[in-house]
């Protein structure tokens, strides 16, 4: 049986190994830093560094007061706004895309002028990086005992003092995992962002878009920029590993959703 | 000063309903888990709504905990584990000398948990003073420690307590600890106080079997020195008693009502303590009798209090021995 049961997890190991494997074994060190250098792989990497970073701070903006609230206040319909914010990590791509344009299009809900710029590439990488951070928020939050944070309200701290030098740094380690997780899922984000903001170079293709645009151009860019994107992935799970001993529990598992 | 507090408070099975003023004196609330203490203390604090608190007339229902001003120990200490000692302690107020007068200055940049329980407790309390506490809430102080640590510790917190002279609220279910702080001791069974009074009047006059049960032990203070093997202690009216146990200074011997027996004269074994005194108390438990005699309270069956025909203001010898005395250290 254990020499089945080997062969299997060969097998398994393999498949999964064998396409980053196989990106960095097509392509050269060099020729990846040549090809870096075209002007397409430079604007997708201005592009994504650029909305991915205001996407992260709106996400930890908003996310850290929304994951305390929900791990410290139970209220009546508390289970129904957990589902709402876990809803995009099950939504597939295509669905998220077409209701961020039901929504933000200019004939949409709200009917903005903000699909297809900039803009929407930043609210598609939120809406599906955000329910990770939260997630993974609410949790960390609510792992903070709260005989401590009564504790630190008995010894004269008001709610925002306890918030700041008592949950917060007792939840940091949590927080960072769930804002690599969410870091790293929005650098991936491709089929929202596509429908929601197209594919237009320097503006709205981000790094995933730009792999899509070149494959049938310059198949070296696109392994250029893929080999660039599974180095990146690889080291936040390498970061993430190192600084929190595993892989943490994905937001799904823990937290009570009574 | 006087704390005042008027609860009501909604538990699961029963509501917790207790009126209790406390003076400049140590109140020890003690009783069965789950009989509302903790959630008393709490109220107090006013981290659950439900109790009329006010001390010397300034009215703290409504406000929040942050501004009562309270130093609160809790049972498991609750010390911030991302902090070290001295930061524990500066996040409530100046340290000022707590650090030296708790004797934690040694550990100012160590983590709680690299500290013993012992040493927690002290930084917990040293932590709850550098708010400049006008009330002090103790939940299971001890609780926490084990046994040793526990009688070095009482002794310590006792001392403590008696010097900062606050209102103090000390929650136990150890008789011993409620005797040894408190100047009074208040019982708490399913949300009431059953009974209130010294640790004395508690052994001599319990209200109800749970306190007869709660309240196992006499406790007779006085001074030991060492004598050989032995330990004599004397008490307060002169009365020298020996145990077996090793101790010196302040101590309270510790003696269960049921090892004493009561008769008309001393006993001829010289290994036997005894008191001589009239019986100042005859209260029924169940189906025994409490007989207090001086400082000592017996319990004996009906029939053997029938038989004896005590009553208050005999004379009579309560006796018991020498091997089953318990010192703790004060």
């Amino acid at each position: 049986m254990r020499a089945a049961f080997a062969v299997c997890a060969a097998v398994a190991v393999a498949f999964l190994a064998l396409p980053v494997v196989a990106i960095f074994t097509r392509i050269s060190p060099s020729t990846l830093v040549a090809q870096l250098g075209e002007p397409a792989a430079r604007d997708a990497l201005v592009v994504s560094l650029k909305t991915n970073a205001i996407a992260q701070a709106l996400v930890l903006a908003l996310g850290t007061p929304t994951a305390h609230l929900l791990a410290t206040r139970r209220f009546r319909g508390r289970s129904l706004v957990l589902t709402l914010v876990e809803l995009p990590l099950v939504l597939p791509p295509a669905v998220a895309g077409v209701g961020l344009l039901a929504a933000f299009g200019r004939i949409g809900l709200l009917s903005t002028s903000v699909a297809f710029t900039q803009t929407a590439v930043v609210l598609a990488v939120a809406f599906v990086a955000a329910p990770f951070y939260i997630r993974t928020g609410v949790a960390a939050f609510e792992a903070v005992d709260a005989t401590i944070v009564d504790a630190a309200r008995t010894l004269g701290a008001g709610p925002w003092r306890v918030f700041a030098r008592v949950a917060l740094p007792l939840a940091a380690g949590g927080l960072g995992a769930g804002a690599v997780l969410a870091f790293a899922r929005g650098l991936g984000e491709f089929g929202a962002t596509i429908m929601f903001a197209g594919s237009l170079q320097g503006v709205t293709q981000t790094l995933p878009l730009a792999i899509y645009a070149q494959f049938g151009r310059d198949f070296e860019v696109a392994l250029a920029l893929g080999a660039l994107l599974a180095a990146f992935s690889f080291a936040l799970l390498l970061a993430v590993k190192w600084r929190f001993g595993s892989t943490p529990a994905f937001p799904f598992a823990s937290s009570t959703s009574a | 000063m006087a704390l005042r507090v008027d609860a009501c408070v909604p538990l699961r099975e029963f509501d917790l309903r207790v009126a209790v003023a406390v003076g400049a004196e140590t109140f020890a609330l003690a009783g069965p888990s789950g009989a509302g203490k903790s959630t008393l203390l709490r109220a107090v604090a006013g981290l659950v709504p439900g109790a009329r608190v006010d001390l010397d007339g300034e009215d703290w229902t409504a406000l929040p905990p942050e501004r009562r001003s309270i130093g609160f120990v809790f049972q498991d200490y609750a010390l911030f584990p991302h902090l070290t000692v001295r930061r524990n302690v500066e996040f409530a107020g100046p340290a000022g000398d707590l650090l030296e007068r708790l004797r934690i200055a040694n550990l100012a940049d160590a983590r709680p948990r690299e500290l013993s329980g012992g040493e927690r407790q002290r930084v917990a309390l040293a932590r709850a003073l550098a708010r400049r506490p006008r009330v002090l809430l103790l939940d299971e102080p001890l609780a926490a420690l084990d046994p040793h640590t526990r009688d070095a510790v009482r002794g310590e917190l006792r001392a403590t307590l008696r010097e900062l002279g606050l209102p103090t609220i000390v929650v136990t279910h150890d008789y011993l600890d409620a005797a040894a702080l408190a100047d009074r001791v208040g019982v708490l069974v399913r949300g009431e106080l059953v009974q209130e009074g010294s640790a004395e009047a508690l052994i001599a006059a319990p209200s109800s079997p749970f306190v007869a049960e709660f309240a196992g032990a006499c406790l007779l203070r006085g001074r030991a020195r060492r004598d050989g093997d032995l330990t004599r202690v004397t008490l307060a009216d002169g009365t020298e008693i020996t145990s077996t146990d090793a101790a010196t200074g302040d101590v309270a011997a510790v003696v269960y009502p049921w090892e004493v027996t009561l008769g008309p004269d001393r006993p001829a074994d010289s290994a036997q303590n005894f008191v001589r005194g009239r019986v100042t108390a005859v209260v029924p438990v169940a189906n025994r009798v409490r007989v207090t005699v001086g400082a000592v309270t017996a319990e004996v069956t009906a029939a053997s209090a029938a038989r004896l025909g005590l009553r208050e203001g005999d004379e009579a010898v309560a006796t018991w021995k020498a091997a089953g005395t318990r010192l703790v250290p004060l």
